[in-house]
């Protein structure tokens, strides 16, 4: 059907994953929370992206299309209604000292993303940490680029009372 | 101020996140796995499945002309396939009208336009969504329902008219025939 070697697309593929797994484990690990479900979501969307990949790759989509496969096997999880509940503990995010933030502003960061409406925290990693625009954002979601301007915001003052520049931390309540 | 904090705070917050250590071509057997496993279920029921429902991709070449007119148009329940068309094509009217709300929702560029017919919306499977999928409801003017989805390269619209009846719009940022839709067609 194609004349493209199998050969040719796994060399591509092992490309990309080398090159993008750990941001997308990361991101999953954001959206959800938890390790293991985390990893299932990113198996899932590499999954789907391989078997996808040539006509991905002719649409010069990849990026795209993976961002968006860890997106929609994050949302088919939490619609088969197993597995919601964010199980998190201190030993989660040791790793998190070693990247500039303390433990426990780690913790206090972590414990006000569970606390995001699941939409607002949806924005907040597609925006912070994928570093969409509002329109790109609106589009992964299907939303309107209006929702994701008030959840945005909706978040961010949420979540201001943990975003204390690090010159003045302790004065946070 | 509070944004660019956010943004770092996140990232500073990713960076801590421990990663498995997995290797890239597990992720190639996990995919050849999942490839087998599609085949088998295309083969299977693919066929069966888009016969019983009237929609399917029909060749690019010498396909059948899509967009006459509602009243030289077959009945439904005798649909044709799923075949490539151009906004040209459909002329204006519901149809057109139906297209614009799938290419305005599209990922872009979109390189690849078709039409189908089903002979009921229930035959479309289109309130279900295939896992992988985006899927919603949308509005759409004259039509008493229809729904939305994309995987990020394939979009599809379903659509009830009241005079053309149930219509699937597909679009594609890909110029070959997508391999799955998002509604689970029977």
């Amino acid at each position: 059907m194609t004349g493209e070697p199998k050969a040719g697309r796994d060399a591509e593929f092992t490309e990309f994953v080398a090159a993008r797994r750990v941001q997308l484990y990361r991101a999953a690990y954001l959206l959800c929370g938890e390790p293991h479900r985390a990893e299932d979501i990113v198996q899932q969307a590499l999954a789907k992206l391989y078997t996808s990949w040539r006509r991905v790759r002719r649409a010069d989509s990849v990026e795209a299309y993976a961002r968006r496969s860890v997106l929609n096997a994050f949302l088919d999880d939490g619609a088969r209604g197993w597995r919601r509940r964010e199980v998190v503990t201190a030993h989660d995010h040791d790793g998190a000292a070693a990247a500039g933030l303390s433990v426990e502003d780690a913790d206090a960061l972590w414990s006000a993303l569970r606390e995001l409406a699941p939409g607002q925290r949806r924005v907040v990693v597609l925006r912070h940490y994928w570093g969409l625009s509002v329109e790109e954002t609106a589009a992964d979601l299907g939303i309107s680029p209006g929702t994701v301007k008030s959840q945005t915001a909706a978040a961010l003052a949420r979540l201001r009372g943990v975003l204390v520049p690090a010159e003045t931390g302790g004065e946070r309540t | 101020m509070t944004d660019d904090l956010l943004t770092a705070r996140i990232h500073e917050l990713a960076a801590g996140i421990d990663v498995p250590t997995t290797t890239p071509y597990d992720d190639v057997r996990r995919g050849r796995r999942r490839e087998r496993r599609r085949r088998a279920g295309l083969t299977a029921g693919a066929v069966a499945t888009v016969a019983a429902a009237g929609v399917g991709w029909t060749a690019v070449a010498g396909g059948p002309e899509t967009a006459r007119p509602a009243s030289e148009r077959e009945p439904a329940a005798a649909s044709s396939g799923l075949t490539p068309v151009t906004p040209a094509r459909l002329g204006p009217g519901d149809l057109r009208d139906l297209l614009h709300v799938l290419e305005d929702r599209a990922p872009k560029p979109i390189r690849l336009r078709a039409i189908g017919r089903a002979a009921t919306w229930e035959a479309t499977g289109a309130d279900g969504c295939r896992a992988g999928w985006t899927c919603e409801d949308v509005q759409v003017a004259g039509g008493a329902r229809a729904r939305f989805a994309t995987d990020g390269v394939v979009s599809e619209l379903v659509g009830e008219l009241p005079r053309e009846g149930v219509v699937v719009l597909v679009a594609s940022t890909a110029t070959t025939a997508p391999e799955e839709l998002a509604f689970d067609v029977r």
